[in-house]
């Protein structure tokens, strides 16, 4: 028992950031023509966030956060890319259906930029409402991800986005973590 | 004592956690372009950290993962610049070199040499997207009292300079200039480029003509004065005109001033997200105009279907997995973005919000290539652009996925630059359907080729070097193009040979 207070007790000194890593294989090719051959590749996707954020906005089903500059990584087939600017992390969890979690950062992408939106499908009850407030860890944690079936619809998935490459969006299969 | 000897073996256990993965540490040096000398407190940042240069120019990262990361430095008054870095061993030899930005200045005058106050100058650069040739208007300015302008902190590059017309009300009642480009054309495909270079002061003089200007006055039909609404002035291939434009917002009357002679579209938008509405008028101009209507028109939903071919070589077809773009057609960039959508696994598609315009069509499908595609009697293979006219709903959009289509793997020839590279596959019919561009590291198989007669090319640097849309940029670059032939389920490889990608 009471190294129970004490564990919680430390906590808030030992990290005022959540972790969230995405990873996994990437695929399959759920829409577009896939122009960075991302298909097959192993991909992973880390959101270091601080937990005294405010949602920039919320609704009873959804949060959204904002995130600085470098608060996301993207690797693909074990390149890094780098994101530029302010990404977004929006956590829903609507009466029906599974809980999700969605990053969408900017990344540079060989020199041009690039959008990419990573959705993580994860079980229902994995949030409680309070993460309205702030964010939250999700348990339980690790969960594995099953890749989505078609673009924009249940499943884990990610889409890239390069003006002049156009869209695709590949499932994704792997484990998410915090 | 059981709770001290648990974090004990927790911190025990983390540290040799963490000592299992390697660290290295990244650092260089930033340096002049155009001068070799080191640059102080220049900005540098891999993805995760930042840090300044020192006196000598010098940066440093460490406790880094093994990994490849992207190294940007910048600093005011230079060109930002990046460099991916292999991690792993430790790396001290980075260097960045920041070009220094340039300026262009110049006197705007009269034909007879008197100088003009308050005549707009912009600056323009090309972009090209989908291989076509996209305007932007990067940086403008008004001239002073002497007719001086100035163009600071400019990135190195070709660039187009265009005294545009009047910067808010004319100086001098009633008189105005039509565009007129650096070196004197009126059009932008007949002028001539300039050069910006690093740390060089470019200077570029116009003289324009002074006609007598008109003034137009009208109002938007179905205007609500609750909505947010803009009204522009587009001048000969829908270049934007530097006329001033007053729109009452409680009524949505509008009055445009100092418009000299020509040919025009008047266009109006209003609303927000979905419920725009639109609507644009063409006028020619040769003297006062007034009580011109220009009806504003609802967006229309643009739903489509692809189907896929019959093939025996399949039991069942497979859903199309198209991503789908539907792009203004206009050369000159503007506030509009690209409407996108994806395929349903039955093939249908719906796009929401398209506003009456000319568009340009997209489609990258996963399953297959687009054998054949129609709006209505309207064929969409040979060129993708589509009308979508005021008031009226389109009629579906219908096309054919094929799947028998072939598959190329792309490799770097031992002669040229070893990549990574753009990699384009142009087809002889020219159908932007069946273009396709894509990276290539190492190894590319593109796969669901449409069968016919295709050129191939390959280059670095930016996508947007090579304009492959225009002719003209094809021929030019014509002898590095392989050639080759596709056939139904072929499979074959080529070897490309990788080429600088100066800007054309």
């Amino acid at each position: 028992m009471s190294a129970g207070v004490l564990v919680l007790g430390l906590c808030p000194l030992m990290a005022a950031n959540i972790t969230y890593t995405i990873t996994g294989t990437l695929g399959p090719i759920l829409s577009g023509s896939d122009p960075l051959g991302a298909n097959g590749e192993t991909g992973t996707l880390t959101a270091v966030v601080s937990t005294s954020l405010t949602p920039t906005s919320h609704t009873s089903t959804s949060a959204t956060y904002t995130l600085p500059a470098g608060a996301i990584t993207v690797n693909i087939g074990g390149t890094i890319y780098g994101t530029t600017g302010t990404s977004t992390l929006k956590y829903t969890f609507p009466a029906a259906g599974p809980d999700t979690m969605v990053i969408t950062t900017t990344v540079s992408v060989d020199g041009l930029s690039g959008t990419v939106v990573g959705t993580a499908s994860l079980a229902k009850g994995s949030f409680t409402s309070a993460v309205t407030k702030h964010p939250q860890k999700f348990k339980p944690s690790p969960q594995t991800l099953k890749a989505a079936t078609k673009a924009g619809g249940a499943g884990s998935q990610v889409k890239y986005t390069v003006p002049i490459l156009g869209t695709t969006v590949l499932g994704l299969a792997g484990t998410a973590s915090n | 004592m059981p709770l001290v000897l648990l974090a004990l073996a927790v911190a025990l256990v983390s540290a040799h956690l963490l000592a299992d993965e390697p660290e290295f540490c990244v650092g260089g040096t930033v340096l002049n372009a155009l001068t070799g000398e080191p640059l102080r407190r220049a900005a540098v940042t891999i993805p995760q950290s930042a840090a300044l240069t020192d006196a000598a120019g010098a940066f440093r990262f460490c406790q880094l993962p093994a990994g490849s990361y992207y190294a940007n430095a910048e600093k005011p008054g230079f060109v930002a610049s990046g460099v991916r870095v292999a991690v792993g061993p430790t790396r001290e030899d980075v260097v960045l070199h920041l070009q220094p930005l340039g300026v262009i200045g110049g006197k705007v005058a009269n034909a007879d040499g008197d100088p003009l106050r308050n005549a707009l100058v912009q600056m323009l650069s090309i972009q090209v997207a989908d291989g076509r040739r996209k305007v932007r208007v990067e940086s403008a300015v008004a001239s002073d009292d002497r007719g001086e302008y100035r163009l600071p902190g400019l990135s190195p590059g070709r660039y187009y300079l265009r005294a545009a017309g009047w910067e808010g009300a004319a100086p001098d009642a009633n008189e105005a200039f039509a565009p007129v480009y650096y070196g004197g054309a009126a059009e932008l495909a007949s002028a001539a480029p300039v050069m910006v270079e690093p740390g060089r002061d470019l200077r570029a003089d116009f003289s324009v003509s002074l006609r007598t200007a008109y003034r137009i006055r009208g109002a938007i039909s179905g205007f609500s004065p609750l909505l947010p609404a803009t009204i522009e002035l587009l001048g000969a291939n829908e270049e934007p005109s530097a006329a001033p434009v007053r729109l009452d917002t409680a009524t949505g009357t509008f009055q445009v001033d100092d418009v000299p002679p020509g040919s025009y579209v008047l266009r109006a938008t209003q609303g927000e997200g979905f419920a725009r509405t639109r609507g644009e008028l063409a006028l020619q101009v040769s003297a006062a105009v007034n009580r011109v209507v220009v009806p504003l028109a609802g967006s229309v939903v643009l739903r489509g279907i692809v189907r896929t071919a019959a093939d025996a070589a399949q039991a069942a077809p497979s859903p199309p997995r198209c991503a789908i773009k539907l792009a203004p057609a206009e050369v000159w960039i503007s506030g509009e973005t690209a409407l996108e959508a994806d395929t349903e696994p039955d093939g249908g598609f719906e796009i929401e919000g398209v506003l009456p315009g000319r568009y340009r069509l997209r489609m990258d499908c996963a399953s297959g290539y687009i054998s054949a595609i129609r709006m209505g009697e309207t064929d969409l293979l040979a060129s993708g652009e589509l009308p979508i006219p005021p008031g009226v709903a389109p009629p579906p959009i219908e096309a054919v996925l094929g799947s028998d289509g072939g598959t190329l793997d792309v490799t770097a020839s031992d002669e040229g630059d070893p990549g990574p590279a753009w990699v384009a596959l142009l087809p002889a019919s020219g159908t932007p359907f069946h273009t396709r561009l894509a990276r290539l590291k190492g190894k590319l198989s593109l796969t669901a080729i449409a069968p016919g007669d295709y050129q191939a090319y390959a280059w670095t640097g930016s996508p947007e070097a090579f304009e492959y849309a225009n002719p003209e940029a094809r021929q030019a670059w014509g002898g590095r193009a392989v050639s080759l032939h596709v056939g139904e389920r072929d499979r074959q490889s080529v070897s490309l040979k990788i080429a600088p990608g100066e800007t054309q």
